[in-house]
């Protein structure tokens, strides 16, 4: 049992070697390629800035983990520096409102109570103040006369009353006349 | 402008500035002095820039004469001195030392 543990940590030892020279040696790729990797993840505006300032800045590590460490910080660094800009370009619209800005301000103005009723409008048919035509516009008296097929209806607050078309006027109307089967 | 936000990254790289308000740092310089992580510093300056605090401008060398490409420096503007110290002051008796054990 004791030789089997020898071996193992002795090919462990060995194989941790050379993948530790093997990263020593592949180190200043590796860095380059996390830089331009982190370069290309940048926005255009900043590409070129960045390129020159984290080559200078490789430049001043000498090569080994700590570059690459610093590289892959680079590559971490490119979606912050996104962000900060985002956040620029944010701040510059608020100081010049445009349509987008005006929307975000309008909906940091809402209160929840706002929201609510926001959100409620989008579930629930917007309320008509008189959804029917209450007078008959052909009838001498004004009254519908609704006959024929009636309709049970769940409108007036829930309340189901029947509905149908006008023989005068033709249009679509409420009865009043509660169903309560 | 909105301020940044006060960190201890950020306070740690402001020290690094106000320790020679006059001289203007490298980003590599900036690392070495607050040991900041590359990662967090780039985005902090770009912040910094943005809020006025520091103002950058590139090497003046020919990077062909040199054999290098150009440094970009930054330095504190007045207005991002005040600032700096006005937050450096306001964090608690006890953050100096906090800052110098990291």
């Amino acid at each position: 049992m004791d030789m089997i543990w020898w071996i193992t940590a002795a090919l462990g030892a060995v194989a941790l070697n050379l993948i530790a020279s093997e990263l020593f040696a592949w180190g200043p790729r590796l860095s380059e390629c996390l830089m331009r990797c982190a370069v290309r993840r940048l926005t255009s505006e900043m590409q070129e800035r960045m390129k020159e300032e984290w080559v200078g800045h490789l430049q001043t590590i000498p090569p080994g983990l700590w570059r690459v460490v610093a590289a892959a910080g680079f590559y971490l660094a490119a979606q912050e520096i996104n962000v900060a800009l985002r956040v620029r370009h944010g701040a510059n619209q608020e100081e010049a409102p445009g349509d987008d800005s005006l929307t975000i301000t309008l909906v940091r103005e809402l209160t929840i109570e706002d929201l609510e009723r926001l959100a409620d409008s989008r579930t629930k048919p917007p309320k008509c103040p008189d959804p029917w035509p209450s007078t008959c516009q052909g009838a001498s008296d004004g009254q519908h006369e609704v006959g024929g097929a009636l309709y049970p209806s769940n409108r007036f607050g829930g309340v189901r009353t029947f509905q149908g078309h006008c023989g005068i006027c033709g249009k679509w109307v409420d009865t009043g006349e509660i169903f309560d089967c | 402008m909105k301020e940044p936000r006060q960190t201890h990254a950020s306070l740690k790289v402001l020290r690094a500035f106000l320790e020679s308000p006059t001289v203007k740092l490298s980003g590599a310089e900036i690392h070495k002095q607050s040991g900041v992580f590359t990662g967090t510093l780039y985005p902090l300056l770009l912040r910094f820039e943005a809020a006025g605090w520091l103002t950058s401008e590139w090497e003046d060398i020919d990077p062909k004469e040199a054999g290098r490409p150009r440094k970009r420096f930054y330095r504190l503007t007045s207005a991002g001195l005040a600032r700096a110290n006005a937050a450096l002051a306001s964090v608690s008796p006890r953050s100096p030392e906090v800052l110098s054990w990291t």
